[in-house]
């Protein structure tokens, strides 16, 4: 599948401090890719830098082929793609109305129909001062407004921050639609399950770094703890294997994770005489923990 | 080609007109557990595979197009797609050129019903004959138990060549 974001060995330095060190990620086209990394991992550097609100320090980043650093090529990126950001600044002087009017001005593939479902669904008081509004109330209405767009590329950065459950699921059924009408959504999160839940693509940073890139589905068909027991001591060498991602021998066991290759693993454990081998597949909670302890 | 509806972006067997009716509500599908090791679309494809085997869904039953089931289960259509390819690979499915996805008729889905239903004829037969031999209960439990593990002991053959 083609790629909507592209970027090549990425970097954005705050003084000293290195943001995004050397980023190569790439979003498929007609994906719902998640973007998932602790505070201050570089998620919203990466995402920034992509809507052109901030400068690479070195690297390049594509959207549609637009170079993002570009500033004509980002203002044709900004008419075809929405960002939504994660303090969600709107126009506080304004109505609910008045800003969904000016909005809506200038886009031409505006969705009438979407904003009218989400006005409903969200339950958003059309007169009410935007400086009024409650903080999940001010997030609805961001996500209205880059919703209704009718873009073919929605940038969010922690969507459903600050929202109930039961609006978490409107906006993930919000994506499922626009995805189905053949949108690419790029969305940062901390909410694992929401991320499992309707995201096929996954991407971790970590300190700057891409420390995963895999579809969903490969991560849970792959991904496997596998502990093993051994009629002598063992080492941790003896478990330097393609697909190994971290391994602790304690005596006679031996605790894994793997990340592919498991059936060579198991079988390599059984050459070994193992005792019992137990295998088990692992959260993307579980991996994300383990992809920060290993990168400290 | 970014804003192609998904219908459009699938090759041409899996193009689901939005008017036709679709007979199955999406209700007989449950929510996937997403949190569970197991990926969604096997989550789906087994719910769908299970539904055939329950009744509740018969041959010639018209699945949900795929933006419906993706939305009322809120996961990603490349989920949904996913699995009607792959069950439609399998023969449990049907993809009617611009109608839908349908459940395969019966002989493809129930050729292994059929033959467990024959199989319990044979052996509902086999105890009734080691019986009018005298066999109690225990013993032709063990009999069946032990020629079933021996079949299941690899290079049974190679031994019995020997």
């Amino acid at each position: 599948m083609p790629s909507v974001i592209e970027t090549h060995d990425l970097r954005k330095n705050y003084g000293s401090h290195q943001a995004v060190r050397g980023l190569n990620l790439q979003v498929p086209s007609g994906s719902i890719c998640a973007f998932l990394g602790q505070n201050g991992a570089g998620k919203s550097s990466t995402l920034r830098m992509l809507f052109g609100m901030a400068r690479p320090t070195s690297g390049s980043g594509q959207i549609f082929g637009l170079r993002i650093d570009n500033e004509q090529d980002s203002l044709r990126i900004r008419q075809r793609a929405a960002f939504v950001a994660e303090d969600k600044r709107l126009y506080d002087y304004m109505t609910v109305a008045q800003i969904i009017r000016f909005t809506r001005s200038f886009f031409p593939n505006w969705r009438s129909d979407l904003e009218a479902r989400l006005l409903d669904q969200f339950e958003l008081p059309l007169d009410r001062r935007i400086r009024k509004l409650s903080k999940g109330m001010r997030t609805k209405l961001a996500l209205l407004l880059g919703f209704a767009r009718g873009s073919e590329l929605l940038i969010l950065d922690e969507p459903t921050e600050g929202l109930d459950p039961v609006a978490i699921e409107e906006v993930l059924q919000i994506i499922v639609s626009l995805v189905s009408d053949g949108a690419t959504i790029f969305f940062s999160s901390h909410q694992i399950a929401e991320v499992e839940q309707i995201a096929d693509h996954v991407l971790m940073i970590h300190r700057g770094q891409l420390v995963l890139d895999a579809p969903m589905d490969q991560v849970k068909d792959q991904y496997r703890h596998v502990q093993a027991v051994f009629p002598d001591l063992v080492s941790e060498q003896d478990f330097r294997l393609p697909g190994v991602e971290r391994v602790s021998a304690d005596g006679r066991i031996v605790t894994l994770v793997a990340s592919c290759n498991v059936d060579a693993i198991i079988s390599h454990a059984r050459r070994m005489h193992a005792d019992s081998i137990d295998v088990l597949p692992i959260s993307l909670k579980e991996i994300f923990l383990e992809k920060v302890r290993a990168g400290k | 080609m970014l804003l192609l509806p998904i219908q459009q972006r699938l090759p041409k067997f899996f193009w689901i007109s939005p008017d036709s009716l679709c007979y199955i509500s999406s209700t007989v599908f449950r929510k996937p557990n997403p949190s569970s090791g197991v990926p969604i679309y096997v989550q789906l494809k087994e719910q769908i595979r299970h539904a055939i085997e329950t009744g509740a869904l018969a041959p010639g039953d018209q699945l949900p197009g795929i933006r419906t089931l993706a939305e009322s289960l809120v996961i990603n259509p490349n989920t949904v797609i996913r699995v009607y390819r792959e069950l439609e690979q399998e023969g449990v499915l049907e993809i009617r050129h611009g109608l839908g996805a349908f459940i395969a008729p019966r002989r493809r889905n129930t050729a292994k019903a059929e033959k467990v239903r024959n199989a319990q004829d044979l052996v509902s037969e086999l105890v009734a004959t080691l019986r009018s031999h005298g066999l109690d209960e225990g013993e032709i439990r063990r009999l069946v138990e032990a020629e079933l593990s021996e079949t299941a002991l690899p290079g049974k053959e190679a031994l019995q060549r020997r």
